[in-house]
């Protein structure tokens, strides 16, 4: 049977009480009644002695009192009155025989009625003569003969015994009391053990109810707690009945549960942001426990659902119930367990589930229980899948990127080298891609990869692959080439899917492109060579013409050292001062008025002149670009400053500008600072961009806008070779457009070029532009241009770039001077 | 033994009668040549009841004061106690305010003579000889209940000697000493000194040095007891007292006695009531006391005051006795 700690304490005590009381009382008892025993024998015998003695003494006092009361009946033989007078002492006094003798010694009476006794002769102690009274023991009791006589006159005698059953009597009612007495001793003894086994039980029910308060009940309770804890629900929170040990360890529970709870609680929540769970499974029992977590990753009720496998099974997905049944079921349970499945929630929603377990094992029974996480990893697992997805795909296109595709390029190498086969890969560049770009945004730029990507991948066999490496570059990888003509052919066949027009939102767009192939193993043998082939390929296919396609020939590895070494020379080369600015006059097409010049940059490298279209995209490339450009600027504006001071009066100077220096911040303050030092006012200075840096949106807007607040001209370069947007002109103020020489060059025989031509000078008229015809090299071309209204031309026909030193007299041979300004002399008069 | 005549006891009766009023006279009168003394107690009480209803509401409280002569005339207040229970149970019982009993204890009957003669009692009660004097000298007393003692309704005194005694008759006593118990003992003096003189005896006590030598002297004794053991041991020559006495005597001591002689019988104790009061009172009294005996408090009051056994009527062979021995009252008139 369980005690309760309380019941047992309280039956220990009571017990351990009882057996005090009952030896004390025992002993005490012991002790009292003998002492009571031996108390009542003295007692006894003194009040025996003691009344004895009382008793004579008070006969004999008596006689006296008896004689003189019985003297004057005796005297006058009045037995009825001595008959009454005994009557009355007998009242008093304990008679057993009571008799009256006359002088004669013989019995007058005895006090009754019948008085049988009378007259017989009684043995006087000292005969029928006075005598003193005397007490004589009898068996009776104590007789006392006495002489009735008053002054010498004897009336008679008086022979009194006087019982001694009352003196018995007393003596026995004092026994008796006595006994009583201790019967009583006895009795209350009895009762006094009684009521300290009652008061000892009542104090073990005291102390059993007390101790249930305060130590029972509390440990239950704490008991409760403990159970209810060690299942999970730390809710419960213990009273506090007192301030001792047991107070102390209530308060230490609860503080215990609220710290678990917090932690518990901190432990859901992390859990639940983790979407972690755990659980443990007991392999003794096939029972399987788990946090409140794993019900919300299940999305079941905790109380409707109950954790078995059988339940767990239909809510995986049914390819991966086998995995997790071997899991569970296997029977050698004793490695780690890490797994991922996938579940069908109830409310449809999948989810995939990482499952870590370890086993706890003990060296008795191997493993015991097997304890875990689970962990809701679906978010995870699609950022890993779209990080994936990001480090090797494009966004955009959804193509491989640069990154996947090395790695397909080095696995088709590898495949190649191993089957001996022959791989090629195409570099393709979308031509005018940057005049899409630029004329309708980056929107439709992308618009316009995405139905590109969609082009080839619809092009090429799915074992190929198809990649974007940024920009307007594709790749294309084929497995299994057996010949070039093969790769001809889908070169072709991508050349003519990208000379399909786009649709771009409601507009029609036409493209073309340029492929570079090669080929492996014959052109290279590893991929960078590979990569580096085929871009010089596509360079080459685009220097022919575009929408072409090139195949990659050493040549072309030689044109692209050459490129190399140009580089590495132009770095050096500002340092060298092997730059030198050449400028082209401008005049007036109406007056022959010379009104500026173009600043042109020319580089002298080891005696060989190299055209700016092979070193300006290098300088822009290598960042060249701001230092020489800030350094022509100021050329430029010191040698009109020059000029002006020579003479040449009101001489312009035009400066082109790529986007690179409109990107930077500090451009209008070098410029100024530029106008400031060369002293040149504003007016005179015009800078020249081009199209597409004018449609640059990284090109600040404000920037261009605060040229003309400064004074500073500004006129678009090669207008008419991109996306020509005239709502451009009226935005940034435009002073001057400058046609391109292209059109200029067939004006005369090519009607289209003749009509765009004089399209935009009209159109610049209207808007009060000033157009520029540069590359005028013929006079027919001057004649179409002046008829239409150009108002400045450039070109050889006037001069061709010169030397600041040159154009100063050039410009004395040539031009006629009045009123300060010079007038070419081929001008009309 | 010698027998002593009885008549007219109806003179009582009438005398009674008259006292109760005119009314019903003529029929106490035929009654009592009827003889039919239960038939005429009846009507007498009737009559009395039928005066005691007619009683007047609010009448003042009446204190019937009945007199006692103590036993022993130096212990009245043990007389008093002896009758404190039939006072206090006579006065439970009567129901009436209006009448109440009061005790007067005269330590002799010539006490108890001036109690009456000042009107200061209203009843005695007494044996017969006692009473007898009491009426003759107060001459308004009138015995109404007999009194029964120690369960005997009369009695006789008796003459008695020593066996060995040369006295054998009344007459034999001449010149002898007897002893009487006390001198208002009516069996035990009163009587045979009137039996005595009535003989023709003179009766002296001994201390009268005047008397002749054949006259009868007495003593007294003190108690019959003792008159019983003077004579048994030879200190008087005889003794009388009751019959009931003689019955009392020690075996020791009666055995060497014997009686020569008794006088007539004679009612135990008397109840006689002043003439002049108020009959209704009377009946009212009567009633209670003739009850007494019919309860065990009433027997318990009885017995303590003097051993009564119970009261009842006089009836008409009492009445003639106790005129038998008012006949004889003037025998005992010497008494001092």
């Amino acid at each position: 049977m369980k005690l309760r700690i309380s019941t047992k304490y309280s039956l220990f005590s009571a017990v351990l009480l009882a057996a005090v009381a009952t030896v004390l009382l025992l002993t005490a008892s012991s002790l009292f009644l003998n002492q009571l025993d031996i108390t009542q024998v003295r007692l006894q015998e003194a009040i025996r002695s003691g009344l004895t003695l009382n008793e004579e003494q008070a006969l004999l006092r008596s006689a006296d009192y008896l004689s003189d009361r019985l003297f004057e009946p005796a005297h006058a033989l009045d037995v009825a009155g001595l008959n009454e007078e005994i009557a009355q002492i007998s009242r008093w006094l304990p008679v057993t025989s009571f008799l009256i003798l006359d002088r004669d010694g013989a019995v007058l009476t005895d006090g009754s009625e019948a008085n049988p006794r009378y007259g017989d002769r009684i043995q006087l102690p000292s005969g029928p003569v006075y005598f003193p009274p005397s007490i004589r023991r009898t068996k009776e009791g104590p007789e006392i003969s006495f002489t009735i006589g008053y002054r010498g006159m004897i009336a008679g005698f008086a022979q009194i015994i006087v019982t001694d059953v009352a003196f018995r009597e007393s003596l026995a009612g004092l026994e008796n009391t006595l006994r009583q007495h201790r019967a009583r001793a006895g009795d209350s003894l009895f009762w006094l053990a009684i009521l300290t086994a009652i008061a000892i039980l009542l104090l073990g029910m005291l102390l059993r109810w007390h101790l249930s308060r305060t130590l029972s009940q509390p440990l239950r309770q704490m008991n409760a707690a403990a159970r209810q804890f060690a299942t999970g629900d730390l809710k419960a929170q213990l009273p506090v009945y007192s301030q001792d040990e047991i107070g102390d360890l209530a308060r230490s529970l609860n503080k215990m549960a609220h710290d678990l709870r917090k932690s518990n609680d901190t432990l859901i929540k992390s859990q639940e942001i983790a979407g972690l769970g755990s659980w443990e499974w007991d392999s003794s029992n096939q029972r399987l426990f788990w946090s409140e977590q794993i019900y919300r990753l299940f999305g079941v009720e905790r109380d409707q659902f109950e954790p078995t496998l059988e339940n767990v099974l239909p809510l995986v997905k049914q390819a991966e119930r086998e995995q997790v049944v071997r899991l569970f079921r296997s029977r050698s349970l004793v490695e780690p367990v890490d797994a991922e499945f996938t579940i069908q929630r109830a409310d449809g929603m999948e989810r995939v589930l990482h499952l870590r377990g370890e086993p706890v094992m003990n060296s008795q029974h191997g493993v015991v229980h097997v304890v875990g996480t689970l962990q809701d990893i679906t978010e995870r697992r699609q950022v890993q899948q779209q990080l994936a997805y990001l480090a090797n795909y494009d966004t955009l296109t959804h193509l491989p990127n640069r990154y996947l595709f090395q790695d397909r390029l080095l696995q088709t190498l590898r495949r190649a080298d191993r089957e001996g086969t022959q791989a090629a890969l195409m570099f393709i560049d979308l031509d005018q891609f940057k005049a899409v770009n630029d004329a309708m945004g980056h929107g439709a730029g992308d618009d316009l990869l995405k139905l590109v990507s969609a082009r080839l991948l619809g092009t090429l066999r799915a074992s190929d692959t198809v990649a974007r490496l940024g920009g307007d570059e594709f790749t294309v990888l084929l497995e299994n080439v057996d010949h070039p003509n093969d790769v001809a052919a889908i070169a072709e066949k991508i050349l003519a899917v990208l000379n399909q027009s786009f649709m771009l939102g409601n507009r029609e767009v036409f493209i073309s492109g340029s492929v570079g192939i090669t080929l492996y193993p014959a052109d290279a043998t590893n991929s960078d060579a590979l990569l580096k082939n085929a871009d010089t390929a596509m360079y080459q296919a685009k220097e022919r013409g575009r929408n072409n396609y090139f195949f990659y020939t050493s040549e072309l590895n030689d044109q692209a050292q050459r490129r190399l070494s140009l580089e590495n020379n132009l770095r050096g080369a500002f340092a060298r001062h092997e730059f030198v600015l050449t400028y082209q006059p401008q005049i007036y097409q109406e007056s022959g008025k010379l009104i500026g010049v173009e600043a042109l940059i020319s580089w002298r490298s080891q005696g060989e002149s190299i055209p700016p279209s092979r070193f300006i995209p290098i300088l822009e490339e290598t960042g060249q670009i701001i230092p020489i450009g800030e350094w022509v600027l100021e050329q430029a504006c010191r040698q009109t400053r020059i000029w002006h001071a020579e003479g040449l009066r009101d001489l312009r100077v035009a400066v082109n500008l790529s986007s690179r220096q409109l990107q930077q911040r500090e451009f209008l303050t070098t410029l100024q600072a530029v106008l400031r030092k060369t002293e040149l006012a504003a007016e005179f200075l015009e800078i020249e961009i081009n199209e597409s840096t004018l449609l640059d949106t990284t090109v600040g807007n404000a920037a261009l806008n605060r040229l003309q607040d400064i004074g500073v001209r500004l006129a678009i370069d090669d207008f008419g070779t991109g996306y020509s947007s005239l709502s451009y002109l009226k935005r940034f103020f435009v002073d001057a457009l400058k046609i391109d020489g292209s059109f200029i060059r067939d004006i005369v025989t090519d009607e289209d070029d003749a009509a765009i031509t004089a399209a935009i000078i009209s159109l610049c008229d209207s808007l009060g532009i000033d157009t520029v015809a540069e590359g005028v090299e013929t006079q027919e071309q001057y004649d179409f241009l002046r008829r239409q209204g150009c108002r400045l031309i450039q070109g050889y026909l006037i001069s061709r770039p010169l030397p600041p030193d040159e154009l100063y007299d050039w410009v004395k041979t040539n031009f006629r001077e009045r009123e300060g300004f010079h007038y070419w002399g081929l001008a009309s008069d | 033994m010698q027998s002593i005549g009885k008549e007219t006891f109806c003179i009582l009766g009438r005398r009674a009668v008259v006292r109760l009023g005119g009314r019903v006279r003529p029929i106490i009168m035929q009654m009592r040549w009827r003889g039919s003394f239960s038939f005429f107690f009846g009507l007498f009480f009737c009559a009395l009841a039928g005066s005691a209803e007619a009683s007047p509401a609010g009448q003042p409280t009446f204190a019937f004061r009945l007199g006692v002569i103590a036993e022993k005339a130096d212990r009245p207040a043990e007389t008093l106690r002896q009758y404190s229970a039939l006072q206090a149970y006579f006065n439970a019982q009567s129901g009436r305010r209006d009448l109440r009993i009061e005790l007067v204890v005269a330590r002799d009957i010539p006490e108890m003579i001036s109690q009456f003669a000042q009107a200061t009692v209203d009843a005695v009660l007494e044996s017969v000889m006692p009473v007898l004097i009491i009426e003759r000298h107060s001459s308004a007393l009138e015995p109404v209940l007999l009194a029964w003692r120690d369960g005997l309704r009369q009695y006789q005194s008796l003459f008695f000697v020593r066996q060995d005694s040369s006295i054998n008759a009344l007459n034999d006593l001449q010149g002898h000493t007897l002893a009487f118990a006390s001198d208002r003992s009516s069996a035990a003096f009163l009587v045979p000194l009137a039996v005595l003189r009535e003989a023709g005896m003179s009766v002296r006590p001994t201390a009268d040095t005047l008397a002749s030598a054949s006259a009868v002297r007495y003593v007294f004794a003190g108690r019959e007891l003792n008159q019983a053991y003077w004579v048994q041991r030879g200190r008087v020559d005889a003794g009388a007292f009751k019959d009931s006495d003689w019955e009392q005597v020690p075996w020791v001591v009666r055995k060497d006695l014997r009686v020569i002689a008794q006088t007539p019988a004679l009612p135990n104790w008397l109840l006689a009531f002043r003439s002049d009061l108020d009959p209704r009172i009377v009946q009212a009294i009567g009633r209670i006391l003739l009850d007494m005996h019919k309860d065990t408090t009433g027997q318990d009051a009885l017995r303590a005051a003097g051993h009564i056994t119970k009261f009842e009527l006089l009836q008409d062979t009492d009445l003639a006795a106790v005129d038998y021995w008012r006949q004889r009252l003037k025998y005992v008139d010497s008494v001092p």
